[in-house]
């Protein structure tokens, strides 16, 4: 037996007993964590989560990446890996709305094994991999996101694997490294479309660190194949894009911001929500990320002052920061900073060499003392996690209500009444128009799938022209009406009134009465005693245009 | 104190100012009944909520109460001027914080621990609430400051025995944390048998001499020692720490039990400091559950959190390299996540800003000048009683309504369906056909909580100019029935 193979069977055990070995202690009970903290925060499905359903059935059952069958595509979504995979689950037989909860824990939970394998990099002892590891298992938003249907857990794990990737390149630059790398990094611009900065800015910042090393010479080559790689998949992505939907650009683009005056309403309106207040019930998150940023920043100082290598942390943070100031242009309406949620696992990479503060000798459970304040530590933890869920807990809880007793049964008394051809006109396009299958219009001043109104402002004419069925309109009231100011020119027309029957509200929070106003064209012909089983929504206030 | 130590004492006020300040002014319903005793005390009617009835505990806090009398007769509107004083008083426990965590901490760590009170959603709410939390927080961080003294004098254990005793008059429940502590301060220091005996038995002499003092004036007042308060709103209930608080306010009972378990882990043995300020904190809390909360974020409990912060920080740190950038870093984090806090709590507090401004206070003044002698009964009637300034009496959950009063107030989730509890829904079926139906007037956006209010049926309907300055109440949504 040569020397090396004599020593290997000494050095494994030598690491079981760091990480756990076969058993990591601190990935299983941050898997149990996430697992735990997903089942109290389930369920919570938001409206946006049924516009991508809706687009991967249309795409799973043949009709193109459609919001409306038989209409022109329009690029309303913003997760196309996302889609394509919910398409894949729906041909396979599965109902969306049950199934993509299931697979956001999943990705959420490849995001915990990722970031351990990078974690337990900087922090050798399982006692000093728990710490971050709870922090990111417990964390609120990140936790919400999960469960939620949406495309967030997958962005954050694609977001992990090109931080892992990237960190594997620069210090070995190999060939099957810079592929996975860069595989990691498309796979990201197709699921977010922000995601299209991931790779340049990773490649840079790993060109940088190669070139301070001393090794660009050796990975020159590599590098440069991987980004021309990459360059040409998303040429060709974006070509193929333009090509089929016509625009250039996203309708969530053209209507939540980005160019002119948007981006900087957008800075002011998150910044207000981030910090202050959140609409009327969501507790202000914009501190806890912050506070996570300051901890990033501080592991990653430790780090660097240590001399110990930060590549991988720099990459994080770098990415986080570029990330985080390009969401700060988009105007968040959702709970919990839903586009910022993807970043925490970014900026708990260096967070884990904060361990470093504590003597070496406080991580070994040597004696009861200080085991018992290990246990304390963990428990402050696991109760902060707690602190922060059960704040999200209650929004949820308000969410899932509105959606079970406003959404799905005015879905459904539509579904009941209206033929599928139908045009529905409502401003809030994902859940109802999803239940009820009708071809619907956006109506929202923002509008997502309708470009014309996102390229040209919300017009009454357009919408009159169009002939829509019925018309929900957002009202916060049940018996005096507050409406969006274009929304109330078109309710004020003439036209409005004489082609359109006001059936009654269907109230969709308790907040300030808001309320869908039903309005259905006169022509139509649905019995007068159909029309009134309209539901009432949340509460017991609820107003009948019919009853006279 | 060094120069860096007064600026830092200055920041950590204004830290505490600007969360004081995002919370904003609120007015909680249950403040209104200790102004209301206030206002009659200072003008010599006695401990009455009604002028001229008997004297009545329907208060929590005895020296609360004396401390706003004391404002209301030097003139001031107790509803500006309380939250004024409960401010000052959570300003005079960030001072003593900062002083007992300077003298055993580090100046990084004392920072980081005052700024996280300071900026701390349950202080700061406790402080614009006009309610007497932060002068419990007071009286406590006193009570630890004398009792873990190394060289506690007799004098200063007396003192101490008169701060124990002073406590005990701010509810009677906290009667029980000057024996806890000072049981702490003598197990810990080993104080049992003489000399020490003598200081531990002169503060409990003080302590005993204060509570019987308290106990024989309540007798006298009163007429028993043991007068339940007709105003008492429950026992705590244990979902609401953890799940949800009343009028769906985010649960604080984690927050709580965070800086409880970090105080235990972090503890030096044999430090006193450290030991009383736990078995304050732990006293103060489980006297805390003798009485349902109902500020946001638990405030109620808001001596909790400098209590608990002093054991907190014993944790040690080393001199790892850069130590002092990350230090600064992680005192900013904390920072944060306390004023996050605070935002969370502003929340809160404006909702019930809200229900004051649109609800309470224009319907009490609507009542004052609809009858400006009338009477009135309900269970919530602090703010419109304050406002009316009807003789008010609140319905006793045991003999229901005892007397005639010229409106019954019903608490309801939903305005045109009134949803009540089964005492209230009792209520309303035991006055059918003596009273009917007057106005509703919504509380609260969730559930549509509102006051339905019955009028007795001798009184004549409103006139026009009675409806229409009837209050458009919260939401602008009322159900005015003539």
């Amino acid at each position: 037996m040569s020397p090396a193979a004599r020593k290997k069977p000494a050095a494994a055990p030598r690491r079981a007993a760091r990480s756990g070995g076969s058993f990591p202690p601190a990935l299983v009970l941050a898997l149990l964590t996430f697992v735990v903290c997903c089942a109290c925060l389930a369920p919570y499905m938001p409206d946006d989560s049924f516009i991508s359903f809706r687009y991967a059935e249309h795409l799973a059952d043949g009709h193109g990446l459609a919001f409306n069958i038989g209409e022109r595509p329009v690029e309303a979504y913003s997760n196309l890996l996302w889609i394509l995979l919910c398409a894949l689950f729906y041909k396979a037989g599965m109902s969306l709305p049950q199934v993509t909860p299931y697979a956001g824990v999943l990705a959420g939970m490849a995001c915990v094994v990722v970031l351990w394998t990078l974690v337990r990099r900087r922090a050798p002892l399982w006692t000093q991999q728990l710490p971050p590891m709870l922090l990111f298992a417990g964390f609120g938003p990140f936790v919400l996101y999960a469960v939620s249907g949406m495309e967030t857990a997958l962005f954050a794990l694609l977001l992990l694997l090109v931080v892992r990737t990237g960190e594997d390149v620069i210090a070995h630059p190999g060939a099957k490294g810079m592929a996975a790398f860069t595989v990691a990094g498309f796979l990201a611009s197709l699921t977010r479309p922000e995601g299209v900065l991931v790779f340049p800015v990773a490649a840079a910042l790993a060109f940088w660190e190669l070139r301070a090393a001393d090794r660009l010479r050796a990975a020159r080559r590599t590098l440069g194949v991987a980004a021309a790689a990459f360059v040409v998949a998303t040429v060709a992505y974006h070509a193929w894009r333009v090509a089929y939907f016509g625009e250039w650009l996203p309708t969530p683009f053209l209507s939540k911001g980005a160019e002119g005056a948007g981006l900087l309403s957008g800075w002011r309106m998150n910044l207000s929500s981030y910090f202050i207040n959140w609409t009327y019930y969501y507790p202000p998150q914009g501190y806890a990320f912050v506070a996570l940023a300051l901890l990033g920043f501080a592991g990653l100082h430790a780090r660097v002052v240590s001399g110990e290598r930060a590549s991988g942390d720099r990459l994080a943070v770098a990415l986080a920061l570029v990330l985080g100031m390009v969401y700060a242009n988009f105007v968040d309406w959702m709970p919990a900073m839903r586009y910022h949620v993807a970043l925490a696992g970014l900026l708990i990479i260096p967070v884990a060499s904060l361990h470093a503060l504590l003597p070496a000798a406080a991580w070994t459970a040597a004696s009861g003392a200080r085991a018992g304040r290990f246990a304390a530590l963990v428990l402050v933890l696991l109760l902060g996690g707690a602190l922060g869920l059960t704040h999200l807990k209650m929004v949820t809880r308000k969410m899932t209500e509105s959606a079970d007793l406003c959404s799905r049964p005015l879905a459904t008394w539509l579904r009941g009444n209206f033929p599928p051809d139908a045009l529905l006109a409502i401003g809030d396009v994902g859940m109802v128009p999803y239940y009820s299958g009708l071809r619907t219009l956006d109506i929202h001043p923002q509008s997502l799938t309708d470009s014309y109104i996102a390229k040209r402002d919300f017009s009454a004419d357009y919408v009159m022209t169009r002939h829509p069925d019925v018309i929900a309109l957002p009202v916060r009231g049940v018996y005096s009406a507050r409406m969006d100011p274009l929304h109330f020119q078109m309710y004020k027309m003439e036209t409005f009134r004489l082609r359109y029957l006001f059936v009654g509200t269907v109230r969709q929070q308790w907040y300030e009465d808001r309320a869908y106003w039903i309005f259905v064209r006169r022509d139509l012909p649905v019995p007068v005693d159909r029309l009134k089983a309209l539901p009432a929504g949340i509460g017991k206030q609820h107003r009948s245009g019919l009853e006279s | 104190m060094t120069r860096a130590d007064w600026i830092a004492l200055a920041a950590v006020i204004a830290i505490f100012l600007v969360a004081c300040a995002a919370v904003g002014s609120f007015h909680p319903d249950r403040a209104f009944v200790t102004y209301r005793y206030a206002e009659n005390v200072a003008a010599g009617d006695g401990f009455v909520y009604n002028a001229g009835d008997a004297p009545g505990e329907g208060y929590a806090s005895t020296l609360w109460l004396l401390a706003c009398a004391a404002l209301a007769a030097c003139g001031g509107v107790l509803p500006a001027a309380a939250p004024v004083l409960s401010l000052l008083f959570g300003v005079v426990a960030l001072v003593l914080l900062w002083v007992l965590l300077r003298a055993r901490t580090s100046f990084p760590v004392a920072l980081a621990g005052a700024g996280f009170a300071a900026a701390s959603g349950p202080l700061a709410v406790a402080a614009m609430s006009g309610e007497g939390a932060t002068l419990v927080a007071t009286l406590g961080l006193v009570l630890v400051a004398l009792l873990a003294r190394p060289d506690s004098h007799r004098v200063t254990w007396g003192i101490a025995g008169v701060a124990g005793g002073l406590l005990a008059a701010c509810g009677h429940a906290l009667a029980i944390v000057f024996p806890v502590a000072l049981a702490a301060r003598v197990l810990v220091k080993r104080e049992l048998r003489a000399p020490a005996r003598a200081e531990w038995m002169t503060a409990s002499g003080a302590f005993l001499a204060m509570l019987l003092a308290l106990h024989a004036w309540r007798a006298h007042t009163f007429g028993g020692v043991l007068a339940a308060s007709p105003f008492a709103s429950g026992r705590v209930s244990l979902p609401s720490l953890w799940l949800a608080q009343p009028d769906d306010m985010a649960p604080w009972g984690w927050f709580y039990a965070l800086w409880f378990v970090a105080g235990v882990a972090a503890r030096a043995r044999g430090d006193a400091v450290c030991w009383v300020a736990l078995a304050t904190a732990a006293a103060t809390g489980v006297a805390s559950l003798a009485t349902a909360d109902a500020l946001p974020a638990l405030a109620g409990s808001a001596a909790l959190v400098p209590l608990l912060i002093i054991p907190a920080l014993a944790l040690r740190t080393t001199s790892a390299p850069a130590a002092s950038r990350v230090t600064a870093a992680l005192v900013a984090a904390v920072l944060m996540l306390s004023l996050g806090g605070a935002a969370d709590a502003a929340i809160f507090a404006r909702h019930l800003r809200a229900t004051h401004d649109a609800t309470l206070k224009p319907l009490g003044r609507w009542l004052s000048s609809w009858r400006p002698d009338g009477s009135l009964a309900g269970v919530a009637i602090g703010a419109v009683a304050y406002y009316s300034g009807w003789r008010a009496a609140p319905l006793d959950r045991r003999a229901g309504l005892t007397a005639a009063p010229d409106l019954v107030l019903v608490t309801s989730d939903g305005l045109f369906a009134a949803d009540t509890d089964a005492f209230q829904s009792g209520v309303i079926a035991a006055i059918d056909g003596r009273y009917r139906m007057l106005a509703g007037i919504r509380t609260g956006w969730t559930r549509d909580r509102a006051y339905i209010l019955y009028a007795r049926a001798d009184i004549p309907p409103l006139t026009d100019a009675e409806t229409g300055s009837f209050p458009n109440g919260l939401g602008s949504v009322t159900r005015l029935l003539r």
